[in-house]
Protein backbone atom coordinates (compact mmCIF):
# COMPACT_ATOMS: atom_id res chain seq x y z
CA UNK A 1 0.00 0.00 0.00
CA UNK A 2 1.20 3.48 -0.82
CA UNK A 3 -0.46 6.71 0.20
CA UNK A 4 -0.10 9.91 -1.78
CA UNK A 5 -1.73 13.19 -0.88
CA UNK A 6 -2.82 14.69 -4.18
CA UNK A 7 -4.42 17.85 -2.79
CA UNK A 8 -4.77 19.16 0.70
CA UNK A 9 -6.17 22.27 2.30
CA UNK A 10 -7.40 22.99 5.81
CA UNK A 11 -10.65 21.10 5.41
CA UNK A 12 -10.29 19.14 2.18
CA UNK A 13 -8.08 16.30 1.06
CA UNK A 14 -7.61 14.05 -1.96
CA UNK A 15 -5.73 10.93 -1.00
CA UNK A 16 -4.57 8.27 -3.44
CA UNK A 17 -4.42 4.81 -1.86
CA UNK A 18 -2.39 2.75 -4.30
CA UNK A 19 -2.83 -1.00 -4.30
CA UNK A 20 -6.22 -1.04 -2.58
CA UNK A 21 -9.72 -1.72 -3.86
CA UNK A 22 -13.39 -1.31 -3.02
CA UNK A 23 -12.89 -3.73 -0.10
CA UNK A 24 -11.08 -1.20 2.04
CA UNK A 25 -12.24 2.06 0.47
CA UNK A 26 -15.95 1.38 0.77
CA UNK A 27 -15.60 0.44 4.42
CA UNK A 28 -13.59 3.59 5.11
CA UNK A 29 -16.08 5.77 3.27
CA UNK A 30 -19.03 4.50 5.30
CA UNK A 31 -17.15 4.92 8.59
CA UNK A 32 -16.13 8.45 7.59
CA UNK A 33 -19.71 9.39 6.75
CA UNK A 34 -20.80 8.36 10.25
CA UNK A 35 -18.30 10.85 11.70
CA UNK A 36 -19.89 14.16 12.75
CA UNK A 37 -16.84 16.17 11.65
CA UNK A 38 -17.14 14.92 8.08
CA UNK A 39 -19.05 17.00 5.55
CA UNK A 40 -18.39 14.84 2.50
CA UNK A 41 -16.54 11.59 2.00
CA UNK A 42 -16.32 9.62 -1.18
CA UNK A 43 -13.93 7.66 -3.31
CA UNK A 44 -13.42 7.15 -6.98
CA UNK A 45 -11.89 4.31 -8.88
CA UNK A 46 -11.76 5.08 -12.57
CA UNK A 47 -11.10 1.50 -13.60
CA UNK A 48 -11.27 -1.66 -11.48
CA UNK A 49 -7.94 -3.11 -12.53
CA UNK A 50 -5.76 -0.35 -13.93
CA UNK A 51 -6.34 2.70 -11.75
CA UNK A 52 -5.74 3.49 -8.12
CA UNK A 53 -8.60 4.59 -5.87
CA UNK A 54 -8.74 8.19 -4.71
CA UNK A 55 -10.40 9.09 -1.43
CA UNK A 56 -11.93 12.53 -1.23
CA UNK A 57 -12.85 14.00 2.10
CA UNK A 58 -14.22 17.36 3.21
CA UNK A 59 -14.42 18.09 6.91
CA UNK A 60 -15.90 20.70 9.17
CA UNK A 61 -13.30 22.33 11.44
CA UNK A 62 -11.05 19.31 11.58
CA UNK A 63 -7.83 18.12 10.05
CA UNK A 64 -8.72 15.63 7.28
CA UNK A 65 -5.72 13.41 8.05
CA UNK A 66 -6.72 13.11 11.70
CA UNK A 67 -10.27 12.21 10.68
CA UNK A 68 -9.07 9.48 8.30
CA UNK A 69 -6.75 8.22 11.03
CA UNK A 70 -9.72 7.88 13.39
CA UNK A 71 -11.73 6.07 10.72
CA UNK A 72 -8.93 3.55 10.20
CA UNK A 73 -8.75 3.01 13.97
CA UNK A 74 -12.52 2.42 14.05
CA UNK A 75 -12.16 -0.17 11.29
CA UNK A 76 -9.48 -2.01 13.26
CA UNK A 77 -11.68 -2.14 16.37
CA UNK A 78 -14.58 -3.40 14.22
CA UNK A 79 -12.39 -6.20 12.89
CA UNK A 80 -11.24 -7.09 16.40
CA UNK A 81 -14.86 -7.14 17.53
CA UNK A 82 -15.79 -9.48 14.66
CA UNK A 83 -12.96 -11.87 15.51
CA UNK A 84 -13.83 -12.04 19.21
CA UNK A 85 -17.59 -12.34 18.57
CA UNK A 86 -17.02 -15.00 15.90
CA UNK A 87 -14.71 -17.06 18.11
CA UNK A 88 -17.29 -16.90 20.89
CA UNK A 89 -20.08 -17.96 18.51
CA UNK A 90 -18.08 -20.95 17.24
CA UNK A 91 -17.55 -22.38 20.73
CA UNK B 1 -11.63 -33.96 -19.25
CA UNK B 2 -14.12 -32.45 -16.86
CA UNK B 3 -13.12 -28.88 -15.88
CA UNK B 4 -11.58 -28.77 -12.41
CA UNK B 5 -13.80 -25.95 -11.17
CA UNK B 6 -17.25 -24.65 -11.95
CA UNK B 7 -16.90 -21.83 -14.52
CA UNK B 8 -19.29 -19.58 -12.65
CA UNK B 9 -18.79 -20.01 -8.92
CA UNK B 10 -15.36 -21.66 -8.76
CA UNK B 11 -16.37 -24.67 -6.68
CA UNK B 12 -14.12 -27.67 -7.23
CA UNK B 13 -16.35 -30.14 -9.05
CA UNK B 14 -13.97 -32.55 -10.80
CA UNK B 15 -13.57 -34.65 -7.66
CA UNK B 16 -17.14 -35.92 -7.98
CA UNK B 17 -17.00 -36.63 -11.72
CA UNK B 18 -16.04 -40.30 -11.54
CA UNK B 19 -18.68 -41.10 -8.94
CA UNK B 20 -21.26 -39.20 -10.98
CA UNK B 21 -20.52 -41.03 -14.25
CA UNK B 22 -20.40 -44.40 -12.52
CA UNK B 23 -23.75 -43.90 -10.82
CA UNK B 24 -25.45 -42.49 -13.91
CA UNK B 25 -24.13 -45.45 -15.93
CA UNK B 26 -25.66 -47.78 -13.35
CA UNK B 27 -29.04 -46.27 -14.14
CA UNK B 28 -29.54 -43.59 -11.47
CA UNK B 29 -31.26 -40.33 -12.28
CA UNK B 30 -28.60 -37.58 -12.84
CA UNK B 31 -30.65 -35.09 -10.82
CA UNK B 32 -30.82 -37.44 -7.85
CA UNK B 33 -27.09 -38.13 -8.04
CA UNK B 34 -26.27 -34.40 -8.13
CA UNK B 35 -28.57 -33.78 -5.15
CA UNK B 36 -26.85 -36.58 -3.32
CA UNK B 37 -23.40 -35.16 -4.12
CA UNK B 38 -24.51 -31.80 -2.66
CA UNK B 39 -24.49 -29.75 -5.84
CA UNK B 40 -27.21 -27.26 -5.04
CA UNK B 41 -26.43 -24.44 -7.48
CA UNK B 42 -27.45 -24.77 -11.10
CA UNK B 43 -24.09 -23.43 -12.30
CA UNK B 44 -22.30 -26.46 -10.88
CA UNK B 45 -25.02 -28.90 -11.99
CA UNK B 46 -24.77 -27.84 -15.62
CA UNK B 47 -21.03 -28.54 -15.56
CA UNK B 48 -21.86 -32.24 -15.11
CA UNK B 49 -24.98 -32.38 -17.28
CA UNK B 50 -23.47 -30.55 -20.25
CA UNK B 51 -20.02 -32.12 -20.22
CA UNK B 52 -18.88 -34.30 -23.13
CA UNK B 53 -15.67 -36.15 -22.41
CA UNK B 54 -13.79 -35.44 -25.66
CA UNK B 55 -10.64 -37.02 -24.29
CA UNK B 56 -12.16 -40.44 -25.04
CA UNK B 57 -12.25 -39.57 -28.72
CA UNK B 58 -8.81 -37.94 -28.73
CA UNK B 59 -7.02 -40.43 -26.49
CA UNK B 60 -5.86 -43.00 -29.12
CA UNK B 61 -3.99 -40.20 -30.94
CA UNK B 62 -1.07 -38.09 -29.82
CA UNK C 1 -21.97 -6.73 16.54
CA UNK C 2 -23.53 -10.15 16.89
CA UNK C 3 -22.91 -13.43 15.10
CA UNK C 4 -25.26 -16.39 15.19
CA UNK C 5 -23.86 -19.45 13.46
CA UNK C 6 -26.51 -21.49 11.68
CA UNK C 7 -24.33 -24.09 10.00
CA UNK C 8 -20.62 -24.69 10.19
CA UNK C 9 -18.87 -27.57 8.50
CA UNK C 10 -15.37 -28.11 7.19
CA UNK C 11 -16.07 -26.58 3.79
CA UNK C 12 -19.11 -24.35 4.27
CA UNK C 13 -20.71 -21.98 6.73
CA UNK C 14 -23.92 -20.06 7.18
CA UNK C 15 -24.27 -17.39 9.82
CA UNK C 16 -26.21 -14.28 10.74
CA UNK C 17 -24.11 -11.17 11.15
CA UNK C 18 -26.02 -8.35 12.78
CA UNK C 19 -25.37 -4.91 14.19
CA UNK C 20 -22.99 -3.81 11.47
CA UNK C 21 -23.04 -1.94 8.16
CA UNK C 22 -23.48 -3.35 4.67
CA UNK C 23 -20.00 -1.96 3.93
CA UNK C 24 -18.44 -4.21 6.57
CA UNK C 25 -20.38 -7.27 5.41
CA UNK C 26 -19.38 -6.54 1.83
CA UNK C 27 -15.76 -6.05 2.86
CA UNK C 28 -15.70 -9.47 4.50
CA UNK C 29 -17.31 -11.02 1.42
CA UNK C 30 -14.83 -9.39 -0.96
CA UNK C 31 -11.88 -10.28 1.26
CA UNK C 32 -12.92 -13.95 1.35
CA UNK C 33 -13.15 -14.06 -2.44
CA UNK C 34 -10.17 -12.01 -3.49
CA UNK C 35 -7.88 -10.85 -0.68
CA UNK C 36 -7.04 -13.99 1.31
CA UNK C 37 -3.82 -15.41 -0.14
CA UNK C 38 -3.70 -19.14 -0.91
CA UNK C 39 -1.27 -21.55 -2.49
CA UNK C 40 -1.79 -22.62 -6.09
CA UNK C 41 0.45 -24.08 -8.75
CA UNK C 42 1.79 -21.24 -10.89
CA UNK C 43 4.90 -22.49 -12.70
CA UNK C 44 5.12 -25.93 -14.28
CA UNK C 45 8.30 -27.45 -15.68
CA UNK C 46 7.23 -30.20 -18.05
CA UNK C 47 9.89 -32.81 -18.71
CA UNK C 48 7.72 -35.20 -20.67
CA UNK C 49 4.14 -34.99 -21.88
CA UNK C 50 2.99 -37.44 -24.51
CA UNK C 51 -0.66 -37.29 -23.44
CA UNK C 52 -3.44 -35.78 -25.56
CA UNK C 53 -3.65 -32.65 -23.41
CA UNK C 54 -1.47 -29.69 -24.40
CA UNK C 55 1.10 -28.56 -21.86
CA UNK C 56 -0.88 -25.35 -21.25
CA UNK C 57 -4.12 -27.21 -20.57
CA UNK C 58 -2.32 -29.54 -18.22
CA UNK C 59 -0.78 -26.57 -16.37
CA UNK C 60 -4.19 -24.89 -16.06
CA UNK C 61 -5.75 -28.04 -14.61
CA UNK C 62 -2.90 -28.33 -12.11
CA UNK C 63 -3.25 -24.68 -11.15
CA UNK C 64 -6.94 -24.96 -10.34
CA UNK C 65 -6.44 -27.81 -7.87
CA UNK C 66 -6.78 -26.31 -4.36
CA UNK C 67 -3.81 -26.90 -2.08
CA UNK C 68 -4.10 -26.85 1.69
CA UNK C 69 -2.45 -23.58 2.73
CA UNK C 70 -1.41 -21.87 5.89
CA UNK C 71 -1.10 -18.14 6.36
CA UNK C 72 1.49 -18.62 9.10
CA UNK C 73 3.86 -20.80 7.07
CA UNK C 74 3.96 -18.86 3.81
CA UNK C 75 4.10 -15.25 2.71
CA UNK C 76 2.51 -13.93 -0.49
CA UNK C 77 5.11 -13.70 -3.21
CA UNK C 78 4.82 -9.94 -3.66
CA UNK C 79 5.55 -9.40 0.04
CA UNK C 80 8.38 -11.92 0.26
CA UNK C 81 11.96 -10.85 0.97
CA UNK C 82 13.11 -12.70 -2.17
CA UNK C 83 11.26 -10.04 -4.21
CA UNK C 84 9.39 -12.55 -6.35
CA UNK C 85 12.29 -14.72 -7.45
CA UNK C 86 10.99 -17.66 -5.42
CA UNK C 87 12.27 -18.97 -2.09
CA UNK C 88 11.11 -21.56 0.47
CA UNK C 89 9.09 -18.88 2.29
CA UNK C 90 6.76 -18.26 -0.65
CA UNK C 91 6.96 -21.34 -2.90
CA UNK C 92 6.44 -25.09 -2.65
CA UNK C 93 7.61 -27.64 -5.18
CA UNK C 94 5.39 -30.56 -6.19
CA UNK C 95 6.09 -33.37 -8.62
CA UNK C 96 3.91 -35.59 -10.72
CA UNK C 97 5.06 -38.53 -12.77
CA UNK C 98 2.78 -41.13 -14.29
CA UNK C 99 3.00 -43.62 -17.07
CA UNK C 100 0.38 -45.84 -18.68
CA UNK C 101 2.90 -48.40 -19.94
CA UNK C 102 1.13 -51.47 -21.28
CA UNK C 103 -2.18 -50.62 -19.63
CA UNK C 104 -5.10 -49.48 -21.71
CA UNK C 105 -6.12 -46.57 -19.52
CA UNK C 106 -4.67 -44.84 -16.47
CA UNK C 107 -6.39 -41.82 -14.96
CA UNK C 108 -4.00 -39.61 -13.03
CA UNK C 109 -5.59 -38.02 -9.97
CA UNK C 110 -4.64 -35.04 -7.84
CA UNK C 111 -3.78 -37.54 -5.08
CA UNK C 112 -0.86 -38.75 -7.24
CA UNK C 113 0.89 -35.38 -6.87
CA UNK C 114 3.87 -35.65 -4.54
CA UNK C 115 4.47 -32.56 -2.44
CA UNK C 116 7.79 -31.57 -0.89
CA UNK C 117 5.94 -30.10 2.12
CA UNK C 118 3.71 -32.51 4.10
CA UNK C 119 1.42 -29.62 5.13
CA UNK C 120 0.78 -28.63 1.52
CA UNK C 121 -1.34 -31.29 -0.14
CA UNK C 122 -4.11 -31.26 -2.73
CA UNK C 123 -7.32 -30.60 -0.77
CA UNK C 124 -9.21 -33.14 -2.90
CA UNK C 125 -7.48 -36.41 -3.75
CA UNK C 126 -9.79 -37.61 -6.53
CA UNK C 127 -9.69 -34.83 -9.12
CA UNK C 128 -8.90 -36.42 -12.49
CA UNK C 129 -6.00 -34.47 -14.03
CA UNK C 130 -5.27 -36.44 -17.15
CA UNK C 131 -6.33 -39.60 -18.94
CA UNK C 132 -3.33 -41.62 -20.15
CA UNK C 133 -3.60 -44.40 -22.72
CA UNK C 134 -1.12 -47.12 -23.69
CA UNK C 135 2.41 -45.77 -23.95
CA UNK C 136 1.58 -42.22 -22.85
CA UNK C 137 3.61 -40.55 -20.15
CA UNK C 138 3.68 -37.37 -18.04
CA UNK C 139 6.60 -36.16 -15.94
CA UNK C 140 6.58 -32.67 -14.49
CA UNK C 141 7.57 -30.43 -11.62
CA UNK C 142 5.04 -27.87 -10.43
CA UNK C 143 5.84 -24.84 -8.32
CA UNK C 144 3.10 -23.43 -6.14
CA UNK C 145 3.06 -19.76 -5.12
CA UNK C 146 1.07 -17.86 -2.57
CA UNK C 147 -1.19 -15.47 -4.49
CA UNK C 148 -4.43 -13.49 -4.41
CA UNK C 149 -7.85 -14.32 -5.83
CA UNK C 150 -8.07 -10.94 -7.54
CA UNK C 151 -5.26 -12.02 -9.87
CA UNK C 152 -6.50 -15.47 -10.87
CA UNK C 153 -9.38 -17.73 -9.81
CA UNK C 154 -6.93 -20.46 -8.82
CA UNK C 155 -5.98 -18.39 -5.77
CA UNK C 156 -9.59 -17.81 -4.82
CA UNK C 157 -10.21 -19.48 -1.46
CA UNK C 158 -13.87 -18.58 -1.04
CA UNK C 159 -16.54 -19.95 -3.32
CA UNK C 160 -20.01 -18.47 -3.72
CA UNK C 161 -19.66 -16.13 -0.75
CA UNK C 162 -22.68 -13.93 -0.38
CA UNK C 163 -25.12 -12.33 1.97
CA UNK C 164 -28.66 -11.08 1.98
CA UNK C 165 -30.44 -8.76 4.34
CA UNK C 166 -32.53 -10.22 7.12
CA UNK C 167 -36.19 -10.12 5.97
CA UNK C 168 -38.71 -8.34 8.17
CA UNK C 169 -42.26 -9.34 7.29
CA UNK C 170 -45.25 -7.98 9.15
CA UNK C 171 -48.89 -8.96 8.86
CA UNK C 172 -51.36 -6.24 9.89
CA UNK C 173 -55.13 -6.48 9.56
CA UNK C 174 -54.91 -9.92 7.95
CA UNK C 175 -58.26 -11.61 7.22
CA UNK C 176 -56.77 -15.11 6.82
CA UNK C 177 -57.88 -15.41 3.19
CA UNK C 178 -54.86 -17.60 2.39
CA UNK C 179 -53.96 -16.07 -0.98
CA UNK C 180 -50.44 -15.26 0.18
CA UNK C 181 -49.92 -18.85 1.35
CA UNK C 182 -50.32 -20.02 -2.23
CA UNK C 183 -48.46 -17.04 -3.68
CA UNK C 184 -45.21 -17.75 -1.81
CA UNK C 185 -42.82 -19.71 -4.08
CA UNK C 186 -40.88 -21.01 -1.07
CA UNK C 187 -44.01 -22.14 0.81
CA UNK C 188 -43.04 -20.52 4.08
CA UNK C 189 -46.27 -18.68 4.94
CA UNK C 190 -48.73 -20.53 7.14
CA UNK C 191 -52.18 -19.63 8.41
CA UNK C 192 -51.99 -19.02 12.14
CA UNK C 193 -54.76 -18.54 14.71
CA UNK C 194 -55.46 -14.92 13.84
CA UNK C 195 -53.21 -13.93 10.98
CA UNK C 196 -50.97 -15.55 8.40
CA UNK C 197 -47.50 -16.06 9.83
CA UNK C 198 -43.97 -17.19 9.11
CA UNK C 199 -41.95 -19.17 11.62
CA UNK C 200 -38.57 -17.81 12.67
CA UNK C 201 -36.58 -20.54 10.89
CA UNK C 202 -38.60 -20.22 7.70
CA UNK C 203 -38.00 -16.47 7.62
CA UNK C 204 -34.37 -17.14 6.64
CA UNK C 205 -35.59 -18.91 3.49
CA UNK C 206 -37.47 -15.80 2.29
CA UNK C 207 -36.00 -14.50 -0.97
CA UNK C 208 -37.64 -11.06 -0.58
CA UNK C 209 -39.55 -11.58 -3.84
CA UNK C 210 -42.56 -9.65 -2.45
CA UNK C 211 -45.04 -11.90 -4.28
CA UNK C 212 -47.01 -12.25 -1.03
CA UNK C 213 -47.16 -8.46 -0.68
CA UNK C 214 -48.44 -8.08 -4.24
CA UNK C 215 -50.96 -10.91 -3.91
CA UNK C 216 -52.65 -9.44 -0.81
CA UNK C 217 -55.85 -7.61 -1.78
CA UNK C 218 -56.07 -5.62 1.45
CA UNK C 219 -52.36 -4.67 1.71
CA UNK C 220 -51.99 -6.43 5.03
CA UNK C 221 -48.46 -7.67 4.34
CA UNK C 222 -45.37 -5.53 4.31
CA UNK C 223 -42.03 -6.98 3.33
CA UNK C 224 -38.95 -5.09 4.40
CA UNK C 225 -35.37 -5.74 5.43
CA UNK C 226 -33.22 -5.15 8.47
CA UNK C 227 -30.43 -3.04 6.99
CA UNK C 228 -27.98 -3.92 9.75
CA UNK C 229 -28.47 -7.67 9.73
CA UNK C 230 -27.12 -10.10 7.14
CA UNK C 231 -27.53 -13.78 6.41
CA UNK C 232 -24.12 -14.87 5.19
CA UNK C 233 -23.44 -18.02 3.19
CA UNK C 234 -19.97 -19.07 2.15
CA UNK C 235 -18.04 -22.09 0.98
CA UNK C 236 -14.35 -22.78 0.95
CA UNK C 237 -12.51 -24.57 -1.86
CA UNK C 238 -10.57 -26.61 0.67
CA UNK C 239 -7.39 -24.56 0.99
CA UNK C 240 -8.64 -23.38 4.39
CA UNK C 241 -11.50 -24.62 6.54
CA UNK C 242 -14.57 -22.39 6.40
CA UNK C 243 -13.90 -21.13 9.91
CA UNK C 244 -10.27 -20.28 9.15
CA UNK C 245 -11.24 -18.54 5.94
CA UNK C 246 -13.70 -16.20 7.65
CA UNK C 247 -11.12 -15.29 10.28
CA UNK C 248 -8.38 -14.92 7.65
CA UNK C 249 -10.60 -12.58 5.65
CA UNK C 250 -11.20 -10.29 8.64
CA UNK C 251 -7.53 -10.48 9.57
CA UNK C 252 -6.58 -9.41 6.05
CA UNK C 253 -8.84 -6.36 6.32
CA UNK C 254 -7.34 -5.61 9.71
CA UNK C 255 -3.87 -5.97 8.22
CA UNK C 256 -4.69 -3.48 5.48
CA UNK C 257 -6.10 -1.03 8.02
CA UNK C 258 -3.08 -1.36 10.31
CA UNK C 259 -0.74 -0.80 7.38
CA UNK C 260 -2.65 2.33 6.43
CA UNK C 261 -2.58 3.50 10.05
CA UNK C 262 1.20 3.15 10.14
CA UNK C 263 1.65 5.10 6.92
CA UNK C 264 -0.78 7.81 8.02
CA UNK C 265 1.13 8.43 11.23
CA UNK C 266 4.28 9.16 9.22
CA UNK C 267 2.55 11.69 6.94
Amino acid sequence: MELKILEKSEDEMKLEIAGESHTLLNMLKIILLEDERVHTASYDMKHVTISEPILFIKTENADPIAVVKDAVATLITECDEFISVFNKAVQ
Amino acid sequence: MIPVRCFTCGKVIAGSWEEYTRRVKDGEDPAAVLDDLNFTRYCCRRMFLAHVNLVDIMAPYQ
Amino acid sequence: MEIDILELSDRSAKFILSGTTAAFANGVRRAMLADVPTLAIDDVNIYNNTSVLYDEQLALRLGLIPLTSSLEDFVPQDKCTCEGSGCPACTVSLTLSAEAGEEEQVIVHSGDIVSSDPNVQPADKNIPIIDLRTGQKVVLEAIAHMGYGNKHAKWQAGVACGYKNMPVITFEGCDRCGICVNACPRNIIQLGEETAEISKDDLLKCSLCRLCQDSCDIDAISVGVDERSFIFTMESDGSYTAQQLILNAVNTIKGKASEMQNILSTL
